[in-house]
């Protein structure tokens, strides 16, 4: 035990922050990405890359859409449509495979209700999203807990580093990136973490909540004791998870979908539906799922509709009760479904600031031992210096290789028993694999090495991108699509932003290198 | 909107410049810097919380604060950036903000107030 409560604080925030920084590090970068998951879909998926203004228009899902959806969902037990949005123009169609239980999915135009151009990949809302959520490690929900506990360790680490932050006013905007490493590193570190302490806070809280019935399940428990399984109970009562079983008799046609939607206007006093699932599609039991938008409200309502399917009577109709909404209000502050440019923009920001955070941190802890290991002889600064490479350039590295793959792989590409979706993750893993084993063997020079690659990475992605597609820059802002020329933009932004950094370190290298050597120089002369 | 956003930022401006290292990071020929005034947090504080009603006003009650609360993390930042590589651009605020304080018959402005026409380039 340290001796002041401020010293046992910083040693909290000093060995936390390195055993989980690696990891937060992950969950942030992830996560601000994730807030343009849809766009990073476009850019992955081209054949979905409509004109927004086409969302605009009504769509009518009876006729070639459902008969679409029938057609490719055929013998599925449930399929599911999401309406288009700005961001997703496209009609999505999802549908459970029976034999595989994997989900297929197209995108059909919303007019003409034609298939789009399919690309094989799970991109932002399938590979970005999750791993900020659960790292895709799905046995016993590891990696959900992980994220958990690296949420509740962020909580700590915040409230550690205001505890120990002495001049928290005095350097509220203090920033010197001309002094040498630490000291700029350290000021960045208390700039971001300061500044950006409310969202910091609020997402790693609300992010925590969101998975409570992962992480509490005696909340459901405690309060279902008598039921068999209290999950369903809880999830029937708290989320309005209405379900009937499937009767195994052939039944009546579908009925309009649109007037369903119509109906669901009209109950929500004008709020719409985005989401139309059908059950048991084709069986006497089969109802429809309509789910309500919460593209323009802060908290993602759970409002929903359940209709029979062959009649449109309407079966069951749910609204979350005020506890649960509450946690609805935490969960839409995290996941900023909304359609909102501002705000879509500041958490992207804010989510940066978060990795810039944490990378300093990490550097500070590397640049404030790194002379005393060298001279005490200790690993510590080697180890923790490829973990850091490992886990910042690397990531990077990692992700720029998945959307270079994304565009480089032909669209029917397979290798041992990998679908074109599954190596597109793994080269993800390996090259983030590779980047660890650089790390490991390069040492400090890994950051710069690394930093390059960085920049050629994201140069190659947007080039790439034009010579597959054919969707330059011009282009993409000539014909309104925001989402292929914002991801193009901010490709270029960090590779201009990573050669300027691998440049200055190349630079501080060989300046280092040649000091050595004049050293070395006068003292032989000195010694002759 | 903008309206919320350029108080957000001068607020912070405001608030920095008030501190001395950065009022001499901004304007280095004024010795000695002017003592910290009080009025000056005050403006400072009084500009930054006046952006919340104005982002209601435009994006309704809870977009609109929220929206107010992440852009005053933007505007901060954005202030911390411009003390560093362009502390001259924010001349005309210090400028602009002794001669107000000159103006004020209160005691609450600092000691050291020179004209004000110095502080521009």
């Amino acid at each position: 035990m340290e001796p002041t409560f401020r010293k046992s604080m910083a040693w909290l925030h000093t060995w936390a922050g390195v055993l989980i920084g690696s990891l937060l590090f992950a969950i942030f970068w992830m996560g601000a990405l994730s807030v343009f998951d849809r766009e990073i879909d476009r850019w992955m998926m081209p054949g979905t890359r409509l004109a927004p203004a086409l969302a605009q228009q009504p769509v009518k899902l009876d006729g070639p859409i459902t008969e679409a959806a029938q057609r490719l969902a055929q013998g599925a037990p449930e399929w599911f449509i999401r309406l288009p949005s700005e961001r997703v123009p496209a009609v999505e169609l999802r549908w459970r495979d029976e034999a595989s239980k994997a989900m297929g999915r197209r995108y059909l135009h919303p007019q003409t209700g034609a298939v789009l151009e399919h690309t094989d990949t799970l991109a932002g809302t399938g590979f970005i999203f999750p791993f900020h959520y659960s790292l895709h490690l799905k046995w016993k929900d590891v990696g959900v807990w992980l994220v958990g506990m690296a949420g509740m360790a962020m909580l700590l680490l915040v409230v550690s580093g205001l505890v120990i932050h002495r001049r928290i006013f005095a350097d509220f905007f203090l920033f010197r990136p001309r002094k040498h490493l630490q000291r700029a590193s350290l000021d960045l570190h208390n700039l971001t973490g300061v500044l950006a302490m409310p969202f910091h806070f609020v997402s790693a809280l609300s992010g925590v909540v969101i998975l409570f019935t992962i992480y509490w399940p005696s909340s459901y428990l405690v309060a279902y004791p008598q039921v068999k399984d209290a999950r369903q109970a809880f999830s029937a009562e708290g989320l309005g998870q209405y379900r009937r079983a499937k009767a195994s008799n052939p039944g009546e046609p579908l009925a309009s979908l649109d007037a369903m939607l119509a109906s669901a206007h009209q109950q929500w006093h004008g709020g719409r539906a985005d989401f139309v699932r059908a059950w048991h599609p084709g069986d006497v039991n089969s109802y429809v799922e309509l789910r309500r938008s919460y593209a323009d409200m802060l908290t993602m309502n759970l409002d929903q509709l359940y209709f029979d399917a062959s009649n449109g009577v309407l079966l069951h109709s749910f609204e979350a009760a005020p506890i649960m909404t509450s946690q609805r209000f935490m969960t839409g502050l995290h996941r900023a479904q909304w359609d909102h440019w501002w705000l879509r923009w500041l958490y992207f920001g804010a989510g940066i600031t978060g990795c810039v955070m944490i990378a300093t941190g990490l550097l500070v802890w590397l640049e404030s031992r790194r002379a005393s290991h060298a001279r005490k002889g200790l690993a510590g600064v080697r180890l923790v210096e490829a973990l850091a490479v490992f886990s910042v350039p690397g990531i990077f590295i990692a992700t720029l290789v998945f959307f270079v793959a994304n565009r480089l792989l032909p669209q029917d590409a397979a290798f041992a028993e990998q679908g074109r979706a599954g190596l597109e993750m793994a080269a993800f893993y390996i090259a983030w694999i590779c980047a660890l084993i650089h790390a490991a063997v390069r040492g400090r020079a890994a950051w710069r090495e690394q930093i390059w690659a960085v920049g050629g990475l994201a140069l190659l992605a947007v080039l790439l991108n034009w010579v597959t597609t054919g969707h330059h820059l011009v282009f993409t802002l000539g014909h309104g699509l925001g989402a292929v020329a914002g991801m193009d933009m901010l490709l270029l932004a960090a590779a201009v932003l990573a050669i300027a950094v691998a440049r200055r370190l190349t630079r501080q290298a060989s300046d280092a290198r040649s000091t050595l050597v004049t050293e070395l120089a006068n003292s032989t002369t000195s010694h002759a | 909107m903008v309206a919320a956003c350029l108080l957000a930022l001068l607020g912070f401006a405001l608030l920095a410049l008030n501190q001395e290292r950065h009022f001499l990071g901004v304007c280095p020929h004024i010795l000695p810097a002017p003592r910290s005034s009080r009025m000056q947090r005050a403006l400072g504080f009084l500009a930054i919380v006046s952006g919340l009603p104005l982002s209601i006003a435009a994006q309704g009650a809870s977009f609109g604060s929220l929206l107010w609360a992440m852009l005053l993390i933007a505007a901060a930042m954005a202030v911390v950036f411009t003390l560093t590589w362009w502390p001259h651009w924010l001349r005309p605020v210090a400028a602009a903000a002794r001669a107000f304080l000159v103006a004020l018959p209160s005691n609450s402005r600092g000691k050291h107030v020179s004209n004000p026409a110095n502080y521009l380039p």
